[in-house]
């Protein structure tokens, strides 16, 4: 009984650990992809002041801005033996 | 005088055993890296299979202080981004687990790949089994629930 108990703890901490690990990494991605549009948004203005239409991020980074419409709907095929 | 000379025998064991260990790991350190090198390019193309490079990102750090981005790159097809993949570890249950997140552009995550993780077999050591499903009847991997997830703003 003690076993399990110790064995179920241990893959709880697994599980919440790797989990912990994919978010901030997560996270971090999407703060340094919005950093980089907002940074290409301001190269395009043009430094003697004259109005510019700004590109749109996509177009200059490819990085689009936060959202998710046009999700693309390729799969990733899993690894061997897997799903 | 028996004990000195049992000792001495001891010490010439453990001595040569340490250097025999020392030698064998010079000669197969550049072997090892070579090999980790292969397995992480591997698994970022299993994640980017349409990417052509992988740049390395100097500038991108960890926002959490025990968890740490070993490498990060940008992974471009032809110069056009395809999304950042992210070799990160952090503490686990048997020490340090080391993952590889691929996020793309649409805030989703493209994929994760165990690169090391020592946890207890057969429980923790399952999030790497490629037949152990978390969802038997979807055939859902552990780290299979985690791909397609779309990230949500962090400061959210």
């Amino acid at each position: 009984m003690k076993k399990d108990v110790e064995a179920i703890t241990a893959a709880t901490i697994t599980s919440k650990s790797l989990a912990k690990i994919i978010k901030t990494a997560g996270d971090a991605a999407i703060a340094y992809m919005d950093q980089k549009v907002m940074m290409a948004s301001m190269e395009v203005e043009k430094p003697n002041g004259e109005t510019s239409i700004v590109a749109p991020p996509t177009a200059s980074t490819g990085f689009p801005i936060g959202s998710s419409e046009g999700k693309s709907k390729e799969k990733i095929p899993p690894q061997a033996g897997g799903k | 005088m028996k004990k000195t000379k049992l000792g001495v025998i001891l010490m010439l064991y453990a001595s040569i055993a340490c250097a025999s260990l020392a030698i064998v790991y010079a000669f197969t350190k550049d072997s090892i890296e070579r090999q980790s090198e292969i397995q992480l390019q591997t698994s970022l193309k299993e994640i980017f299979p349409q990417a052509s490079t992988f740049e390395l990102v100097e500038d991108l750090t960890s926002p959490e202080p025990n968890i740490k981005f070993e490498a990060v790159y940008e992974v471009k097809s032809d110069a056009v981004p395809l999304g950042l993949a992210i070799k990160a570890s952090g503490p686990s249950y048997g020490g340090n687990a080391t993952l590889l997140v691929g996020i793309d552009l649409h805030r989703s995550i493209a994929g994760v790949r165990i690169v090391a993780l020592n946890d207890t077999p057969g429980l923790g050591m399952n999030a790497s089994n490629p037949t152990y499903y978390v969802d038997k009847v979807k055939k859902v991997t552990f780290l299979g629930q985690f791909e397609g997830n779309i990230l949500l703003i962090p400061s959210r």
